[in-house]
């Protein structure tokens, strides 16, 4: 029976520890691009360590309009600080009022939820791929793989001779690109080719190396799909983050399924996911032609979901 | 004083009167990490049917004004993986279990029950003759009188634990519903259950739900569900559960005054998982406030 009792699949990662709920103290609520905004926190030391792939879910008010918490991507932590961060795009209404929030009042969280972006096989030089808000998790990734800050022991990405990992960015235009701290070696893609490369960066992966096998990417449902359609066609693996509208978070009410691509039913994209492996070894993979929130191609995964909010 | 928070639904004592609703709170051990699962007053279970249920297309929720519309389409793992993968754990709990069961057939539901009796370690069952989700079942059984009452005597042959019939607001008359229940031998009735409900994306000019409709959950609710128990309370003898929209206890205390003897938190849980203890907290405070000695005594406190 999938979705509902599916095993965890055994290679991915996540440094496991407590989920918790909290009120954290907001460090940084800024604006890095238009309607786009960073969000940093103190996080419960007695909570789980956040690893990148996973999310927690936030609560901007008591009010019971809008009503449910809403998924947000980590974008980093820093160990020594306990400060976590996240980006995302301001599209609805919980993600206005949590707009709203000024440095120093605090915001209901909890987490860390999901799975995380599994760790490296030795030597692999990874390709890391993120369009549009969905860019979080994937600096974090970087981030983590580069050693920088809060590399973790054990990890075989931690080995000095191990090439950094290429990532690139896609933005539609120079104008969306963020005001963050971008790791300097990362290709910058835009659609209309107003800066860096000129194409998506679907287009990007698609001009690296075959050599390079090992992709990690967030971005919106139809890009997804198209990593997922490329990693195929040239045997690569894929750890690609989905998203889809969410009620618990924590795997109790079913609402946030995605269809798996054996049609062997439908996997959660809290528990199960967020990240899930293209192609899987247990064949939980998602049929990722059907993967945005809606069954349609996500505008922005890894922000928020905002079940009913028109565009 | 000290308030006794005991309530009593037929053969079973709770040791409170805020349980976790079935369907937003998986089997407990999805909540063991956030909540103490051995304070509760109930925890019912997601519906579990004869064969595992993948669910319905998505998306399956969408949020609307104060609520949200699901259509799951009681998405389990089926009656035998309910027993050797669940039904352990639940055992262990502090808290009264109350499996809800679920079905296309009278046969499904008398299936289920007879297989859980015979494994045992439950405290009763919650029969849902309410999901508006399912083509089969559900609804059809939950808006007809004499089927409700037809298949809650073939239940209550099968098992003398407490018996609960949930039940649908998609009705014209919510007591002639509750009346059969109680003719059938059931212990106790709650309500509600989930209203009809739809929303449409106009700028796709597409139901939001990959079903069309679902069922309404959430504060946007509460009125009926109130108005429901109510007018149930009154129409029977047994016990009456009363849930829909509670997010505080105010919310459980208008079940409470309106006739309800004991309460479920749902869709609150989702928005903040220490709903359950924020409102039983809440319930304790006011009744030492207002020097209610006993849960049951509050339904008599409604003024005309």
């Amino acid at each position: 029976m999938s979705g509902v009792d599916s095993p965890p699949p055994a290679d991915y990662g996540g440094r496991g520890g407590a989920v918790k709920q909290f009120d954290a103290a907001i460090v940084v609520n800024r604006s890095i691009a238009p309607s786009w905004r960073q969000i940093v926190v103190e996080w419960d030391r007695s909570a789980g360590r956040p690893s990148p792939g996973q999310f927690f879910t936030f609560r901007a008010s008591s009010s019971t309009d809008p009503l449910l918490r809403r998924p947000l991507a980590f974008a980093g932590f820093e160990p020594d600080t306990s400060r976590a961060s996240a980006v995302y795009e301001v599209r609805g209404p919980a993600t206005r009022l949590l707009a709203e929030l000024a440095p120093g009042s605090r915001v209901d969280l909890l987490g860390p939820l999901g799975r995380a972006f599994p760790p490296l096989a030795g030597g692999e030089r990874p390709l890391l791929a993120g369009g549009g808000i969905g860019l979080g998790p994937l600096l974090f990734l970087a981030g983590e793989l580069a050693g920088s800050g809060s590399s973790q022991k054990g990890d075989p990405a931690e080995s000095s001779s191990a090439p950094g990992p290429l990532l690139g960015l896609g933005f539609r235009t120079a104008a969306a690109v963020p005001d963050l701290e971008l790791p300097p070696a990362a290709t910058i893609c835009t659609d209309d080719g107003s800066r860096g490369f000129h194409g998506t960066v679907v287009d990007w992966l698609g001009g690296q190396p075959p050599q390079l096998a090992r992709v990690y990417a967030c971005g919106p449902a139809a890009m997804l799909a198209a990593i997922a359609r490329l990693v195929r066609g040239r045997g690569w693996t894929a750890s690609l983050s989905a998203e889809q509208w969410m009620a618990c978070g924590v795997g109790a009410c079913m609402g946030c399924a995605l269809p798996r691509a054996d049609g062997r039913g439908y996997l959660r994209v809290c528990t199960d996911g967020p990240v899930f492996n293209s192609p899987s070894p247990d064949g939980a993979e998602i049929d990722w032609a059907a993967a945005g929130p809606g069954g349609r191609p996500a505008r922005n995964p890894a922000s928020e979901n905002e079940p009913g909010a028109r565009p | 004083m000290k308030p006794d928070l005991r309530v009593r639904l037929g053969p079973l004592e709770l040791p409170n009167p805020v349980g976790v609703a079935s369907g937003t709170f998986g089997y407990g051990s999805e909540y063991e990490q956030l909540v103490d699962l051995d304070a509760l007053g109930a925890l019912y279970t997601k519906a579990v049917t004869p064969e595992p249920r993948a669910g319905n297309e998505v998306p399956r929720i969408v949020e609307t004004p104060s609520g949200m519309l699901n259509s799951i389409g009681l998405a389990n793992p089926g009656l035998e993986a309910f027993v050797a993968g669940k039904l352990p754990a639940l055992r262990g709990y502090g808290c009264p279990v109350i499996v809800n069961v679920a079905g296309s057939t009278e046969d499904d539901y008398r299936r289920v029950v007879e297989r859980i009796e015979a494994e045992g370690g439950v405290s009763g069952y919650e029969i849902n003759v309410s999901c508006p989700n399912v083509k089969h079942g559900g609804l059809a059984f939950g808006t007809d009188p004499s089927q409700v009452e037809r298949l809650t005597a073939a239940l209550r042959a099968v098992t003398e634990r407490c018996l609960i019939v949930k039940l649908t607001p998609n009705v014209a008359d919510i007591a002639s519903i509750a009346k059969a229940a109680e003719a059938g031998g059931a212990d106790a009735v709650s309500c509600i259950n989930t209203l009809v409900g739809m929303a449409i994306d106009v700028g796709r000019r597409r139901p939001l739900l990959a079903t069309g409709t679902g069922g309404l959950s959430g504060p946007a609710i509460r009125p009926v569900g109130v108005a429901a128990v109510y007018r149930a309370s009154r129409a029977v003898a047994i016990p009456v559960v009363g849930l829909g929209g509670i997010m505080c206890a105010d919310d459980a205390l208008e079940y409470l005054l309106a006739g309800a003897s004991a309460v479920q938190v749902g869709t609150g849980t989702f928005v903040d998982p220490r709903c359950a203890s924020r409102v039983l907290a809440g319930i304790r405070a006011w009744m030492e406030a207002e020097g209610v000695a006993r849960v049951e005594d509050i339904a008599g406190l409604l003024r005309a």
